[in-house]
């Protein structure tokens, strides 16, 4: 796994170590250029104060006024190339060599040689380069040496502050840990480094999206329960009828109330899963181009036995292709509930209107009843589950049929409102989606 | 005894009510707040079974109404409602019990059983006249020592005389607590009635107090 403070640390100790490398070459070059200059003057000084007439052989030199080294090897000649002085032999100096300064290589390594006519004398001093060098690598390793003690020191310290400052993710790792599966409070977000705030910050996000859609889910359990109490006390209450009755009359009876309860609290259940369903199903991987017109007549195909039988007049106004880009069948659940709703509540002898058509760029389907009508105040509310108008028939439906209509319009990016039909009278239930292209589908 | 069933489900009130006729209730059902109030002032009721989520008038409201006006009716109430909390609400509105729904029927009738019984003021679950035996719950009557063969309203008739023994009951008093608003009452059905527990008990059972009603004399 990745760690912060092992990269921190690595990091953080190359750039210091190159650091003190490139610290220690420009010392050591720096070093060898003074060192460079101090010898070469030294040994300018060193020939300039040799006695200008030796005779030979000389038996001593003054050597011990200059404080040189072994290494340093004078050798002078007279005008007729004689050597008169060698302070010590070198086998592998060159006998002669140009006035000034040189370089001059040599089995033994690059030797610096100066040389000076002094009178009728010629004067060298040479000294090997490598001593030079030795000088300089010095004082570099000098300088880097307490660097290279700090570096563990600085080592530490880095290990520290990056602990000291990851801490806060720390004490979120634990927070998160020990809470328990329903707490979603957000994580608190006081002390932390401004660059884990937004993580923070994201997860805090998380956290109230995440509760939200578990309360949303929680109501609809709860909701669901209480009204599966209803049917079901129904039921119980069926069944122990039929065991008490106390003879084949109302046993029969007793019998066929209990198919109806069953029936009703199947459809109850029937309309909880389509609603969740409906509630889940996010994706539009089911959407393809569907004609709301041939939706239009399917639904009220199915619904006109029972409109007939109730006397009333079920139909198609307005009738155009309305192509929209959807799932089929959840949008024949939609208006199957809204014509459902239409033909319950719309007394004997009266009239439903189901008008589909393109308009101003968007497909319009609506549903139209003369019955009753909803107060404007309750328009609203009629769309939440289980919400059953004050004053209407009590529990004629699962009270889940509108709620399921909105759910389905919300996922095709639709619209609905309630209102008035014509004169005021009655409920209009108005939808409006997107319209697909006109061109025809390809199937 | 007449009950009032307040009940927006129409499924479970024809099924409770069904039921306690079969036990020999007389059943009343308001389907909402404001029906079950209209009711209570118009007519006498032995006891109330109470829903709580009622259209156009909250149970509870109901509740608090009834008992704002001192009347001690015993109140069973049935919900769905069934967190403590809404129990401890609903007892303190004032009702005697609470069942939560889905209930069972047994146990319906057992709680209003004993909720009548209280009321009536007593311990004994058998309700003992002299020679008389009866069991108000499973209808079982003993007439000297010997079962006793009566029809369900013969002993509602009955249970309405003893429950307030040395009181003269009038006719309309005892078909209240006979037959409900919906049931068909004959003319002189009540009378027919004590016709047939006079055969079956003897003729100085119930007494005619004329021009007044009925009643059962108190034992000394």
């Amino acid at each position: 796994m990745k760690s912060i403070r092992r990269a921190l640390l690595l990091w953080l100790s190359a750039g210091l170590l190159a650091g003190i490398a490139v610290a220690a070459g420009l010392t050591y070059y720096q070093a060898r250029e003074e060192a460079n200059e101090l010898f070469d003057y030294q040994m300018k000084r060193m020939a300039a104060s040799l006695p200008h007439s030796a005779f030979a052989p000389l038996a001593s030199l003054p050597g011990n006024e200059f404080d040189i080294e072994e290494d340093v090897v004078i050798q002078i000649w007279d005008k007729t190339g004689i050597p008169i002085y060698l302070s010590q032999r070198h086998p592998t100096l060159p006998q002669r060599a140009e006035l000034g300064f040189a370089n001059v290589t040599t089995p033994d390594g690059v030797w610096r040689v100066y040389s000076a006519q002094l009178g009728g004398t010629v004067v060298q001093v040479a000294q090997p380069l490598s001593a030079r060098r030795a000088i300089a690598a010095q004082t570099a390793l000098r300088m880097t040496l307490p660097l290279m003690a700090l570096l563990p020191f600085m080592g530490g310290l880095i290990w520290l502050a990056v602990g000291r400052g990851l801490a806060p993710v720390q004490r979120i790792a634990h927070e998160v840990q020990t809470r328990d599966s329903t707490s979603l409070s957000p994580i608190s977000n006081s002390g932390l480094p401004e660059e884990i705030e937004p993580l923070a910050h994201a997860l805090n996000d998380l956290l109230a999206r995440l509760e939200r859609s578990i309360g949303v889910q929680r109501a609809f359990v709860a909701d669901a329960a209480h009204e599966l109490r209803t049917p079901l006390t129904a039921l119980k209450l069926q069944v122990q009828l039929v065991e008490r009755a106390p003879d084949e009359r109302e046993r029969k009876a007793a019998i066929a109330d209990l198919k109806q309860g069953l029936e009703r609290a199947s459809h109850l259940v029937q309309q909880l899963l389509t609603l969740s369903r409906q509630e889940a199903d996010v994706a539009e991987s089911a959407f393809r181009r569907v004609d709301l017109l041939d939706i239009a007549r399917l639904v009220v195909g199915e619904h006109a036995p029972i409109a007939a039988q109730r006397h009333i007049d079920l139909g198609i106004e307005e009738a155009e292709p309305t192509p929209v880009f959807g799932d089929f069948e959840a949008l024949r659940m939609m208006l199957g509930n809204l014509v459902d709703n239409a033909v319950r509540y719309t007394p004997p002898h009266g009239r439903i209107d189901v008008a589909v058509s393109p308009s101003g760029g968007k497909a319009m389907l609506s549903v139209t009843d003369n019955g009753e009508g909803i107060p404007e105040e309750d328009r609203q509310r009629v769309f939440d589950r289980f919400y059953r108008r004050e004053g209407a028939q009590p529990r004629q439906g699962s009270g889940l049929g509108l709620a399921i209509v909105r759910n389905i319009v919300e996922r095709h990016r639709g619209e609905i409102t309630l209102g008035t039909g014509p004169g005021g009278r009655g409920l209009r239930a108005s939808v409006q989606f997107p319209l697909a292209e006109m061109s025809p589908s390809p199937e | 005894m007449r009950l009032l069933l307040v009940e927006d489900d129409r499924m479970i009130a024809e099924s409770v009510r069904k039921g306690l006729r079969q036990e020999g209730f007389a059943v009343d059902w308001a389907q909402d707040g404001r029906a079950a109030e209209l009711l209570l002032q118009s007519e006498n009721f032995d006891l109330l079974l109470l829903d709580l989520g009622l259209p156009r008038k909250d149970g509870l409201e109901v509740l608090r109404a009834l008992r704002s006006q001192n009347n001690p009716l015993p109140v069973l109430i049935l919900t769905a409602r069934d967190a403590v909390a809404d129990r401890v609400k609903g007892l303190n509105a004032g009702a005697d019990d609470y069942l939560v729904k889905p209930f069972d029927f047994d146990e319906l009738v057992a709680r209003i059983h004993a909720l009548l019984r209280r009321q009536a003021g007593r311990g004994d679950p058998l309700i003992r006249y002299g020679p008389l035996i009866l069991n108000p719950i499973t209808h079982e009557t003993l007439f000297n020592g010997a079962p006793l063969a009566l029809s369900a309203r013969e002993l509602a008739l009955l249970e309405a005389f003893l429950d307030r023994p040395g009181a003269v009951l009038s006719i309309a008093y005892l078909q209240e607590k006979m037959y409900g608003l919906d049931d068909d009452v004959g003319s002189n059905t009540v009378e027919v009635y004590i016709h047939a527990l006079r055969k079956k008990l003897g003729s100085g059972f119930i007494r005619n107090v004329r021009g007044v009603g009925y009643m059962v004399p108190r034992l000394p």
